[in-house]
């Protein structure tokens, strides 16, 4: 892994045509810029870490549960 | 297609019902192929989300307007680039279950819905920006809330 330090105000750039700039630094709070083509997404690595721990979560076996039995489910 | 299925044993699936998942679902990349099995037209709600070469993977996918009505999910240009969506008309929105052992407190992803283009079968699962959700709604409280 690459390492640098930045100071407010500074940026780096990744490629052609991302950059990240630091913001700003409050106490252990980092506010990060991100310009970057719209075609990259961009998204919190917690999150990603808990949609897939809820996907893993939600793999059924399937002789287990019946469509119906939850559509009654609902009617409750 | 011959589809292998725990529950089901063999089952034959026309070709053109395969939905495509060019990055697979989050936790499950590798997988990229999938069909959705279950009674079209029923009242049901509930449908499989089965993929088409693993037996063993299997969800519950649910409709999410169907227990929360205000559901306003908003797709960037991204999303229906990588979608091949040409009409908005053809979005469809399905949302992850996750069934414990009390079946009553079941949850769904409204945080990261599986987006299907329904016209090209094309689908992916999408993180949302929208702060109001979350990947594990109580279905039935929801239902009472929207009720």
């Amino acid at each position: 892994m690459l390492v640098l330090s930045r100071k407010p105000g500074q940026s780096i750039l990744i490629g052609d045509n991302i950059e990240v700039q630091i913001i700003e630094i409050q106490g252990d709070q980092i506010r990060i810029g991100i310009s970057a083509p719209r075609d990259i997404s961009i998204v919190r690595k917690e999150l990603i870490d808990e949609v897939k721990l809820t996907n893993r979560e939600a793999v059924v076996d399937s002789s287990r549960i019946s469509l119906e039995d939850l559509r009654k489910a609902l009617k409750k | 297609m011959i589809i292998n299925s725990k529950h089901f044993g063999h089952i034959e699936i026309p070709e053109k019902e395969i939905i495509r998942f060019p990055y697979g679902i989050y936790g499950f990349e590798y997988i990229k192929e999938y069909v959705l099995l279950g009674k079209v037209g029923d009242d049901n709600p509930f449908i499989w989300l089965h993929a088409v070469h693993n037996p063993d993977v299997c969800f519950v996918v649910i409709d999410p307007f169907v227990f929360k009505k205000d559901y306003s999910p908003s797709i960037n240009d991204e999303v229906l680039n990588k979608l091949e969506v040409e009409d908005p008309a053809d979005i469809r929105f399905l949302s992850i279950v996750v069934i414990p052992q009390d079946v009553s407190r079941m949850t769904a992803n409204l945080k990261s819905p599986i987006v299907i283009n329904a016209k090209k079968n094309i689908a992916m699962q999408v993180i949302l920006d929208d702060e109001e959700y979350s990947t594990k709604h109580h279905i039935l409280e929801e239902m009472k809330k929207g009720a």
